[in-house]
Order: C-alpha cells, then sequence, then structure tokens
C-alpha cells in the first residue's frame, strides 16, 4: 500500500531497545532511515523503552505538531497496550499532548503484510530444500503479563499453513510460555526444520538467547556485533537439520509496513476528515 | 522556529560543545564539523590531523555505540567517548541528526529548559508509575533512592572510566550539557583555533 507525503507531520517509532545488547536497536535506526530517505514525512524519530531517547523524552525531540506513532513491535500485548500509551501519555487512538496530536497506531507485527515477510526469511534462510519435508516454526517471546503477546504469531503460523506455500507444518514456539521453543525437535517430524525468530532485532533474544534453547550454542554468546562468527546453516541437532534465520524485523522491507500501519489508521480512524 | 534553527542560533552565540563533542564551523569547507573535544585540536591540523573522517551522520550511532574498551554505552552521557575521529556535516540538520544519535533528545530537553517548557519529574514520580518486572522499584526507600543518585549518578561514578561499566551507568553529566565560549571571538575560516573555555 502506497502512503502520501505527509510534509506536516512526524513520524515516531517506538522501539524496545537493551541494555545489553547493542543490536537491539540498530533495525529501528534503520527503517527510521529508510523511511526519512522517502522524505514522506517532515521529521523521523525513533525512542526507546530501554534506551535513549527514552519516550518521555520523544516529545522534545518532535517540532510537527502532528504526530504519528508506529510500535517497532511485533505483538499486540503489554508493551504496546500498557507501556507506550501511559509513557506517551495516550489515551486513544488519537490524543492532545501538550500542544501536539498523537496518532497511535497498531504495531507492526499484526500487520497482513508479515506473512509475506516471513516466507520471504524462510525461503531465504533454506533454499533448495523442499517444504513439504520441512516444518517451519515461528518462535517468539510469549510472557504470562499478556495474552495478546502470542496471538501475532498464533494468527501468522495459522496463515501460512493456509497459503499454500506447501509445509509439511507451520508451528508457532515460545521462550517462556507453551509451546517451547526448547522442543523445536519434539515438535517437528519432518528431517528440515527452519526456524524464524518473530523478533524485531537479532538482539539478546533472538540472536543469543535462542541459540541456546535451540542447541546451536552451549551457552549465551556475544551480540552479534561484537563477534567475527557468523553462524552457519544448517545446524545438524537432534537427527534435523535446522536452519535459523536473523529476525523478521531486521528485514529493511519492514519500513514498508511501518508505512502501511500509517495508511491504515487513516482509512479506519481519519478517513473522514482527509481530503479526496 | 524549528529545532535545527534554534541549534544554528546557538552555534552563532558561541555555544560549541555538548558533552564530550566539539561543535565546529566552516572548517575546511565544510559547514559543520563535529569531534571529540580532546581532539579539537588534530582536526584543524591539515587532513584533519589523521582523523578518521566521517561524511555525514550516518556513523554518528556506531561512533557512539561503544567506548574505547568495547564495552556498550547503553547511556549516551557516560563520558567515555571514543576518539579519534572526525565528522563533516553539510546542513544544519545532518548535525541535529548527528547530535540527536550521541547525545539522544538531549539538544531538544536544553532547548526546552532554556525556554521554560521543561517538565521536570521527580525520580518517585517515575518509579510510581512503573509495572512488570519494574514495580519493585515503586518500593525504595526515600534514604535508599538518594543513595541509588548519589552513587550511580555521582560525579566519582564519572571520574573513573572503568567505573562506566556498571550496569547502571550515569544517565547524564553533572556538568552543563551545552558549553559556549565566554566571550565569542572571529576566527579564521579555514583554520579554527582550539576552543577554549565554558560557561
Amino acid at each position: 500500500m502506497s502512503i502520501a507525503p505527509k510534509p506536516h507531520c512526524a513520524l515516531l517509532i517506538v522501539g524496545h531497545g537493551s541494555t545489553e545488547n547493542p543490536d537491539s536497536s540498530t533495525p529501528y535506526f534503520e527503517h527510521a532511515e529508510e523511511i526519512r530517505s522517502r522524505g514522506l514525512f517532515s521529521e523521523v524519530h525513533c525512542c526507546f523503552w530501554k534506551e535513549e531517547p527514552s519516550m518521555r523524552e520523544a516529545l522534545y525531540l518532535i517540532d510537527s505538531a502532528e504526530v504519528y506513532v508506529v510500535p517497532d513491535f511485533i505483538s499486540e500485548g503489554y508493551f504496546t497496550q500498557d507501556v507506550i500509551p501511559r509513557e506517551l501519555q495516550l489515551t486513544g487512538p488519537t490524543t492532545e499532548v501538550r500542544g501536539k496530536t498523537f496518532h497511535y497506531c497498531l504495531p507492526v507485527g499484526v500487520h497482513r503484510s508479515m506473512t509475506d515477510l516471513i516466507l520471504k526469511r524462510a525461503k531465504e534462510v533454506a533454499p533448495g530444500i523442499l517444504p513439504a519435508e520441512t516444518t517451519l516454526i515461528i518462535t517468539g517471546h510469549g510472557t504470562g503479563r499478556n495474552q495478546n503477546s502470542t496471538t501475532a504469531i498464533r494468527d501468522q503460523a495459522e496463515l501460512i499453513a493456509q497459503s499454500g506455500a506447501g509445509y509439511a507444518a507451520v508451528l508457532d514456539a515460545y521462550m517462556e510460555e507453551q509451546p517451547f521453543i526448547a522442543e523445536w525437535a519434539e515438535m517437528a517430524s519432518t528431517p528440515n526444520v527452519v526456524v524464524v525468530p518473530f523478533f524485531i532485532s537479532d538482539g539478546l533474544h533472538s540472536y543469543q538467547d535462542i541459540p541456546v534453547l535451540l542447541g546451536i550454542e552451549a551457552e549465551v554468546g556475544a551480540a552479534l556485533s561484537q563477534t567475527a562468527v557468523f553462524r552457519q546453516n544448517p545446524h545438524h541437532l537432534r537427527g534435523k537439520s535446522l536452519y535459523y534465520s536473523s529476525a523478521i524485523g531486521t528485514e529493511r522491507l519492514l519500513a514498508d509496513v511501518i508505512l502501511d500501519q500509517i495508511a491504515d489508521f487513516d482509512s479506519l480512524h481519519l478517513a473522514h476528515a482527509l481530503p479526496a | 522556529m524549528t529545532t535545527a534553527q534554534k541549534l544554528q542560533q546557538l552555534l552563532k552565540s558561541g555555544y560549541h560543545r555538548i558533552g564530550e563533542i566539539e561543535l565546529q564551523t566552516d572548517l575546511y569547507g565544510y559547514p559543520y564539523a563535529l569531534c571529540h573535544q580532546a581532539d579539537v585540536e588534530l582536526s584543524t591540523e591539515p587532513a584533519f590531523g589523521g582523523l578518521e573522517i566521517h561524511h555525514g551522520p550516518a556513523a554518528a550511532r556506531d561512533l557512539s555505540t561503544y567506548a574505547e574498551d568495547g564495552t556498550y554505552r547503553f547511556t549516551k552521557g557516560q563520558v567515555n567517548l571514543k576518539r579519534g575521529w572526525v565528522m563533516v556535516l553539510e546542513s544544519v540538520q545532518d548535525l541535529r541528526l548527528a547530535l540527536d544519535q550521541f547525545y539522544p533528545a538531549c539538544l531538544g530537553l536544553f532547548l526546552a529548559q532554556q525556554d521554560g517548557s521543561l517538565e521536570i519529574e521527580t525520580l518517585r514520580e517515575k518509579l510510581n508509575r512503573q509495572t512488570g518486572m519494574y514495580r519493585f522499584a515503586r518500593s525504595i526507600s526515600d534514604a535508599g533512592a538518594q543513595q541509588l543518585v548519589q552513587t550511580v549518578c555521582g560525579p566519582a561514578r564519572q571520574e573513573n572510566p572503568l567505573e562506566n561499566r556498571c550496569r547502571h551507568p550515569p544517565r547524564r553529566q553533572r556538568s552543563e550539557p551545552f558549553q559556549r565560549h565566554p566571550q565569542r571571538s572571529p576566527r579564521h575560516p579555514s583554520h579554527p583555533t582550539a576552543l577554549p573555555g565554558s560557561l
């Protein structure tokens, strides 16, 4: 979906960030730069939960009176429904805060176009293998704090299973709730398994934690940017060929999904206010 | 007036430093240049004194992510910014982008402080609205909070770079984030002198 330029609006991309992994916020800056280069907004900024600038500081970055806020998060959940609205003082789809109008869009991960990105990533990481002999596992964090956090992944697994992509099975699995990603070999009955981490960045979870749960690494290693070792697929583990991709959010096309969410917001909430 | 325009005014009025970064104008034909404040003299020598040259703001994030010893600078107010580079910039918009990577939102916060629009929030207010894994932070006593601020953010923490490896390094330098010349003096446009003084 294309988006009309909004030369009087700012775009604020909200990410999680990390106090431990410097790669965590890289995709957010890349998405911001990609969109900035297209000249669609008067300004494009990032803010974070665990890095600077914080969400409370973000207001001081912005000159424009109208701001689109897009959570560069993978699911609806604790952060998009509790933390971001609280920190940015948003009370609904559109909120006036200190003289500025904020439009709060849905997170990128719940957009329908994510399905194509997952399939693209799965094919890239395991070229030439037969989908009929392959289980595709989409893995996320999972948390007991908000039941919605796994909905996006379950939805994507279902959409891909019904898409005709031809995978023997398409499953969802999580770090901290059932079904656990650590049990990937038991979950898959095929000789090939492709695991796509449904995270924005190759940060602490997708690059350091999940490889340990999969058995690729014996212990949590250094961050991606601090190691010269690039992992080679496939990994021959537990009698199967395991292909582990980088996080879905590192796909540069995710910038388009951010714009898609803004277009959807306009259609849903502002259609009556926009010129024909 | 935009933030970039206000930045231009700050420079014209003599402000030249933010945190550990020296801001120079009209350096060897470049409208703006940034470098570590300890590299200012090198930056004014021919070929920028051998400093690694970066064109445009793109490298600002990489330069500010790791300290010289490789530790992750997840709060950018730590006083262990890498040396050995100069960044040349073609516009005040690019200058602003670079500064917002080196010191996120610091420019906007400074301007808000200057015009009286900065909303001050106490540590207690911030802690009281925390949920999830941080909800336990609310239970800190006033005395404990004071001790926390003193030991984590105090000046002693700033003086030993090794101490910046701690999990909770100082959030902001305690000195004025922006510094300016006591009295702005004209400089030769193609060969600026080292910039003395501060507020």
